[in-house]
């Protein structure tokens, strides 16, 4: 089976290259020990062929990750030759260019040996829990301020971990059981990876994946190929702002459509800035890739073969693709948005493809003592309103375009000793429209333990709301508050102890105008409290009895 | 004795199976109806009354009925349920419309979830508050709670209701409270709170399970009524039981027990799949089984490790992808833990983009089925392929109930398969048949990632009735060497409601950390949760010295979001340092390190408390009779290893225990059909199992 895959065989071969990862993936989350990972999924597990080209990526792996561990590993074997690694070498680094944007992420490759060759890396994305530094945030002026930038190096030698490394991060990190726990069950997982890709050869009786390698990623470009050309020829363009540090950032996304590829051009983006919310490349193309693939072959597994036909460029020194020693931390700010960058400049081209965009994903990182004495640090999420689509409603806090799940109530306050006092539906927050934008949600949080409170915040749409597409109106604004007073979206604040927070998160956009809904659903909606009697008479210029729920449309 | 017949009645999907058995002779007749969804009662009596009838039995001679019933599901499914009204914690309405606020599929923006079983309008808030810890933040405002359900009652007609409050599983006493008031002033209404059905931390995937077992109480309590009066009427003297999903192995109770708790009865067919699984399993000494079950529209696992099915907290009903976790409602009761093994007979299968085969998800159902049905299916199925490769007797399918035309699976698989990827028409088939056998040979391997098992060291149980074609492939991909096919393998599953014991199943979320768990608060407890359970055995007829008592806990080290379930043995002295010895013990036989520094945490407190095991003789099968076995000869395809072999063609009602037989071959009785690949060695056990050796 080494040069003529029968079609049957090939399919079976590719498959189960996909369920390795998935499986790692499910080991990763299961033995990790941070909030971010094992509730959240903040990770991803990547099979790449010897020449470093992504087979297979884990299925439900967050989508930041889609596609960069195959630029990580050129990183690696720039500094690490093939020639000179040996079995069981874990090669690391959390540098945000090389890696996945920012240091909070660990990055590792571990090269698979068959019969004395390599014949394959597996490499594995985690975000950690603490990096050291000022914390994870946006305000940070440089990177050297946001914590330890671990340079390419060996954190296992040919089986044998490298201390020195792992006292780096002991002497750094707040929370060193947890992240050294952590790195450890990433390690693990590459073991697996390792066990069961050698009895994949074993069982097709094969030596290298190279056929295997080549016949995946010519198909997968190929079906790429054949999308992309499906798509009308030409050049799209889509400009416009997205919350800033201080002021809005200007993103200019320019797609050209050329037969059979993809070009996407953010020229005319505004520069990097001094504050921790510059993107880089990596992250950049993880999201355009994201927002490609949605519109083109949204079912079909990840692999290098079909991101090939999709080029991404970013000037140098723009806010996405900004250069060291910027500070990154809250990149994903930025870089959440460019899928709806894509969307945008298609939205005329592909209306049935595309949907309005999203209140998206709001963190925030809470560091502070536990009552019971033991240290915490999380990331408090949640999600704003997704985007109402063509032919139905956006659902309500819903993350979008990236996807995390946020830790429930009841775990964040176990796990904090922090009082939650409420989680709601703010009614009026989907953007209006023929289908409506989902709702976005009030948190409120009160410091409940005996010690201060270390917030950072990172927050978008505050400023600039979600869209809506064909008269379909934009969502609400996020507003985040602290004892009642508005906070600056990516500043850090202390709350002592009987503070509160609150954050009010953003909800989607309307697609169509929203005098077109069925009175049917507005009724249901106002029944339902996700649109107020108020905004059916003004918006949808319906007026509705509260007794007897009878309708008349108004001008 | 002399009432010495049970009955055990499984509706399914397509078929309600009817199992007749005598405790004293060993006697055993099956029947085989068509379910009737819109009352399926019709179908459970149509089945018993042909099954007594044919034997010539009456109703007084049986003492028991065991019923599993996907009622329940179907309800789900369908939206069929109450009307729910939900009674929850001020500031926390929209739990149910937020989810987990994630995607189960990240690249797909026109994703749908499914609505909220409760809408918002039929919600209300009250004044009460919960601290993690169980402390009590804000007193319940039992003025709000009888305000709210008037107001449900009177303007919305609600006749059932859901009390679901944060951090319940920590202080039941608020949920038990507003459960009393209700019960008091609205005696008409059913009511559930999320405490009794299902005490764990995660608010969404409580508040999820409280509203589904709300919203199908009455339908059961009006099904259990009409089940009653049938069996009534028909003379029945005996007990009705119902089977449960929860605990180690499904277990039984008795209907006032199950009125309460419906989204118990959920998938109770496939569990007791397993259940039997795991009983043959026992008595023939295999130790470690993998139950693989596949039937017409679906194929389901079970890990069996040490005669215990592996157990989940959580599964998931009515999802809109069926192979996509997180696109169904969550449900969090312990089960046993069942895998969607990917697909069944029925399952479409087409050339993907990628051009290469895709079997599944969408099946072809028993209507119009496979395209060898005759019943108007074109599309090319399992089914199908497995017919064209020889496997399947188009005369003796269901016994010969259902004529299969071998000409249309042919031109099916051709269209579907051999024209696009170019393939001759067998290779074709068997691509089929590797593929859909990969698929499920996947689902294991994923699921043993998870949970640290070597499945290689474990026999597959095959059943069901297309499981026994499969079984030696699935097991050769999980480089497992044995493969045991039990007698009457299609309708199996209906025999496992008949072994099942009574049995109650029950856990608590306490969390604490291990250094806090004393000996006596090991006891405070867990003596009255297992106190109250034994008293409920002991008025359903169970004599206390056969009552067994097996206590687990879910610790974790602190930190972590999974917990690892360790079995606490009987009479150990639970004192911290044991469990933590415990602990460990598990934690590096499932991941092969342990970490020193951190802090271990209990997180629940369950227990199982079960009457003895029923048995059923396997030693002695009804329909078996002395004779040739041999049928005759058949070409079947195995490959491009083995090419087309003949195959001895063998009746299963003719072997007797001991003997053997040479692959390739076939054996065919009326509900499966099994197949021996060459090179393979096959005996018959003293059970009547056939006993596959691949190595």
């Amino acid at each position: 089976m080494t040069s003529d895959y029968d079609p049957i065989t090939l399919g079976i071969a590719w498959d189960k290259l996909i369920s390795i990862v998935d499986e790692a993936f499910s080991v990763l989350t299961h033995i990790s020990f941070s909030t971010v990972l094992r509730e959240t999924f903040d990770c991803s597990c990547t099979i790449l062929d010897a020449k470093g080209r992504s087979l297979a990526e884990a299925t439900n792996a967050v989508p930041s990750f889609l596609g960069t561990m195959k630029y990580t590993v050129q990183h690696f074997l720039a500094k690490f030759p093939p020639s000179e690694l040996m079995p069981r070498d874990v090669i690391t680094t959390t540098d945000p260019w090389m890696g996945t944007g920012h240091l909070y992420d660990i990055n590792m490759a571990m090269p698979i040996f068959y019969k004395d060759d390599i014949v394959a890396y597996v490499g594995i994305i985690a975000h950690l829990s603490d990096m050291g530094g000022s914390r994870l945030g946006g305000s940070s002026r440089d990177i050297y301020e946001e914590g330890l930038r671990i340079p390419v190096c060996k954190l296992v030698d040919n089986g044998k971990v490298n201390e020195l490394v792992m006292d780096f991060l002991r002497f750094n990190v707040r929370t060193p059981e947890h992240v050294i726990a952590d790195i450890n069950s990433e390690v693990a997982t590459a073991l697996y990876c390792e066990r069961r890709l050698i009895e994949t050869m074993e069982e097709f009786h094969i030596d290298d994946f190279s056929y295997l390698a080549d016949t995946i990623i010519e198909r997968s470009e190929n079906i790429m190929r054949n999308a992309i050309s499906k798509i009308p020829q030409g050049e799209y363009r889509f400009t416009n702002y997205v919350d800033g540090f201080d002021k809005p950032v200007k993103i200019a996304c320019r797609m050209s459509v050329e037969e059979d590829r993809i070009d996407v051009d953010y020229s005319g983006t505004d520069p990097e800035v001094d504050r921790g919310i510059n993107c880089p490349l990596n992250y950049t193309r993880a999201f355009t890739h994201l927002g490609v693939k949605s519109v083109t072959v949204p079912e079909l597994p990840n692999n290098t073969g079909f991101v090939s036909p999709i080029s991404v460029h970013a000037p140098e020194g723009s806010i996405l693709n900004p250069q060291p020693p910027r500070a990154t931390g809250s990149r994903a700010r930025i870089g959440h948005h460019l899928p709806q960058f894509i969307w945008g400049a298609l939205v005329d081209v592909l209306p049935e493809k595309v949907v309005a965009e999203h209140g998206m994903h709001n963190s925030v990182n809470l560091a502070g003592r536990h009552i019971d004495g033991t240290p915490f640090g999380i990331l408090l999420m949640s999600e704003g309103g997704f985007g109402a689509r063509p032919h139905d409603d956006g659902p309500h806090t819903t993350a979008a375009p990236t996807n995390l799940s946020p830790a429930p109530v009841e775990v964040v306050e176990g796990d904090t000793s922090l009082f939650i006092e409420r989680k709601k539906l703010i009614p009026d927050s989907g953007g209006a429209g023929r289908f409506r934008g989902g709702c976005g949600q009030e948190i409120q949080i009160r410091n409940t333990t005996n010690d201060r409170l270390h917030c950072g915040l990172m927050v978008t749409r505050g400023t600039i709301p979600a869209r809506g597409y064909q008269g379909g109106l934009s969502g609400s604004r996020r507003e985040v508050l602290i004892n009642g007073k508005p906070a600056h979206p990516f500043e850090r604040y202390v709350l002592e102890p009987g503070d509160e927070i609150t954050i009010r998160d953003a909800g989607g956009g309307g697609f169509g105008q929203p005098g077109k809904r069925t009175i049917v659903k507005l009724v249901e909606d106002v029944r339902n409290g996700f649109v107020s009697f108020r905004a059916a008479e003004e918006t949808y210029g319906v007026r509705i009895d509260p007794d007897t729920w009878k309708t008349t449309r108004v001008e | 004795m002399n009432i010495p017949y049970a009955i055990g009645v499984d509706v399914g999907g397509t078929f309600t199976d009817c199992v007749l058995y005598n405790d004293q002779t060993a006697d055993m007749r099956i029947k085989k109806v068509l379910s009737t969804p819109w009352d399926s009662s019709i179908g459970v009596f149509e089945g018993i009354d042909r099954l007594l009838g044919a034997s010539n039995i009456s109703m007084k001679q049986v003492s028991r009925v065991i019923h599993g019933t996907t009622l329940v599901a179907n309800a789900v499914i369908e939206r069929k349920g109450a009307r729910v009204g939900m009674i929850t914690t001020n500031g926390f309405a929209n739990v149910l419309d937020m989810r987990r606020e994630w995607r189960y599929d990240n690249y797909d923006f026109h994703i749908k979830f499914p609505e909220p079983i409760v809408p918002r309008y039929l919600r209300r808030e009250v004044d009460e508050r919960i601290g993690y810890d169980g402390t009590v933040l804000a007193p319940l405002n039992k003025q709000q709670v009888f305000d709210a359900v008037k107001e449900l009652v009177d303007d919305e007609r609600v006749e059932s209701i859901a009390i679901c409050f944060l951090h319940s599983y920590a202080y039941p006493e608020h949920e038990r409270a507003a459960k009393k008031l209700i019960e008091s002033e609205f005696p008409h209404l059913y009511v559930t709170t999320s405490s009794e059905i299902a005490p764990y931390i995660r608010e969404y995937e409580r508040f999820c399970t409280t509203v589904i077992n709300a919203y199908t109480l009455p339908i059961i309590d009006r099904y259990l009524d009409k089940m009653k009066k049938g069996l009534a009427e028909r003379g029945f003297g005996g007990e009705l039981f119902l089977f449960l999903i929860t605990s180690c192995s499904g277990g039984l109770v008795k209907p006032e027990v199950a009125r309460a708790l419906p989204v118990l009865l959920l998938e109770s067919g496939p569990v007791a799949g397993a259940r039997i699984a795991s009983y043959i399993g026992k008595r023939r000494e295999s130790r470690s089984v993998l139950s693989f079950d596949m039937g017409g529209t679906t194929a389901k696992g079970c890990v069996i490790k040490d005669n215990q099915a592996e157990r989940a907290l959580e599964f998931e009903v009515a999802r809109i992808h069926r192979f996509k976790a997180g696109s169904g409602y969550p449900v969090t009761v312990p089960s046993i833990r069942l895998m969607e093994m990917g697909a069944g007979g029925g399952s479409i299968v087409k050339v993907d983009a990628r051009g290469v085969l895709q079997v599944g998800p969408e099946s072809a159902g028993a209507e119009p089925g496979p395209a060898c049905y005759s019943l108007g299916g074109g599309e090319a199925t399992v089914t199908d392929a497995d017919l064209v490769l020889g496997y399947l007797n188009p005369d003796y399918f269901l016994g010969g109930q259902l004529q299969l035309d071998p000409k249309k699976a042919e031109k099916a698989v051709q269209e579907a398969v051999a024209d696009p990827l170019n393939l001759p028409l067998e290779k074709a088939a068997y691509g089929i048949f590797e593929t859909v056998n990969q698929n499920m040979s996947q689902a294991f391997r994923i699921h043993a990632a998870e949970t640290g098992v070597d499945i290689r060291l474990f026999d597959v149980f095959g059943f069901g009735g297309a499981g026994p074609v499969h079984a030696w492939k699935v097991a050769a991909d999980l480089y497992s060497s044995r493969v045991v096919v039990p007698f009457e393998a299609g309708i199996v599953s209906a025999m496992g409601l008949l072994v099942t014991p009574l049995s109650f199943e029950f856990a608590r979320t306490k969390r604490m950390n291990l250094e806090e768990l004393t000996s006596d608060r090991f006891r405070e407890v867990y003596d009255p949760i297992v106190g109250e359970r034994i008293k409920l055995l002991e008025a359903a007829g169970v004599m206390s010295e056969e009552i067994e008592v097996s206590k687990t806990l879910d610790m974790r080290y602190r930190g972590q979001g999974f917990n690892i379930e360790v079995k606490v043995p009987k009479d150990f002295d639970p004192q911290p340092q044991h469990l933590r010895e415990l602990f460990e013990r598990e934690y590096e036989r499932l991941y092969t390190l342990t970490a020193k520094d951190i802090p271990i945490e209990v997180y629940n407190f369950k227990v199982l408390v079960s009457g003895p095991e029923f048995e059923v003789m396997l030693s002695k099968r009804t329909g078996v009779q002395p004779g040739d076995p041999v049928k005759g000869v058949r070409e079947a395809y195995f490959g491009d290893e083995f090419g087309h072999l003949d195959c001895t063609v063998y009746d299963r009602y003719r072997f007797q225990p001991g003997s053997s037989i040479e692959g390739p071959s076939i054996i065919e009785e009326v509900t499966s059909t099994c197949v021996i690949p060459p090179h393979a060695k096959a005996t018959v056990d003293e059970f009547y199992n056939v006993v596959i050796s691949l190595r």
